[in-house]
């Protein structure tokens, strides 16, 4: 069982989005460990797809461009909901949006991102996914992203 | 002029290498006065929109807004990318 041929570069995009936000926004500014870890699981009809970095963080990025953002919870709905980039002045921070713009299109779709002390969710799976990652510690930095997708 | 963007990658995701695939374009792209610069993205399997965001632009000030389009595809990751670039 995989994914709708349809979905497929739907799923690829998205995941690509987040991965790369983890090196555009931590270049030159990694805590300790460069890069970031990427992984995929299918199990009974769902697909899991996992991207986290040891970076700086949503909050510490984004108050760059835009120093009012109160706390690390505020950041990341900034980061999903707004059209805002930690690398402004370029012209850019539009791929979060398209993430949520994908994972709210469908019930068969979920996300969730914690990053500090943010943890937010999006779609209708979307509080599995947050299920799932509350049952870890908060880092100090760093972000985590848990997508899942439905194979049914 | 078509640009087949397959022979960019079937993935195409990420802004530095949309740029560098832009500056690529731009250097081989020799397009008549006026004539458009067709976005072919046939054998692509998926589009980040990070990746068009860097070609468009790139291309688009280079040519100007109205000489850049794109041929129909089904591939929703076009079309989703292009609703948030674009909206």
């Amino acid at each position: 069982m995989g994914l709708k041929e349809d979905e497929l570069p739907l799923a690829i995009s998205v995941t690509g989005e987040v991965g790369n936000n983890s090196f555009d926004h931590n270049l030159g500014n990694w805590r300790d460990v460069p890069g970031c870890w990427f992984e995929t699981q299918a199990t009974g009809g769902w697909l899991w797809i996992c991207v986290a970095d040891r970076g700086q963080g949503v909050f510490r990025s984004l108050t760059r461009a835009d120093p009012t953002i109160p706390n690390e919870p505020a950041a990341l709905v900034a980061a999903f909901e707004r059209t805002l980039s930690g690398r402004a002045p370029e012209n850019r921070g539009n791929g979060l949006k398209f993430v949520r713009n994908i994972v709210v299109a469908s019930a068969g779709r979920g996300l969730a991102c914690r990053s500090g002390a943010g943890l937010v969710e999006y779609g209708r799976l979307g509080s599995v996914c947050r299920k799932e990652l509350a049952r870890f510690p908060a880092e100090p930095a760093g972000t985590v992203t848990l997508i899942l997708w439905s194979l049914k | 002029m078509r640009i087949r963007l397959k022979q960019y990658g079937e993935i195409l995701t990420s802004r530095p290498a949309g740029r560098e695939a832009a500056l690529a374009m731009k250097a081989l792209l020799r397009p008549a006065p006026g004539e458009l610069i067709e976005l072919d993205f046939d054998g692509v399997l998926s589009v980040g929109p990070s990746w068009l965001d860097e070609v468009l632009a790139a291309l688009r000030a280079e040519y100007g807004r109205e000489r850049v389009i794109f041929l129909p595809t089904k591939n929703l990751s076009v079309i989703e990318s292009l609703k948030v670039i674009d909206p």
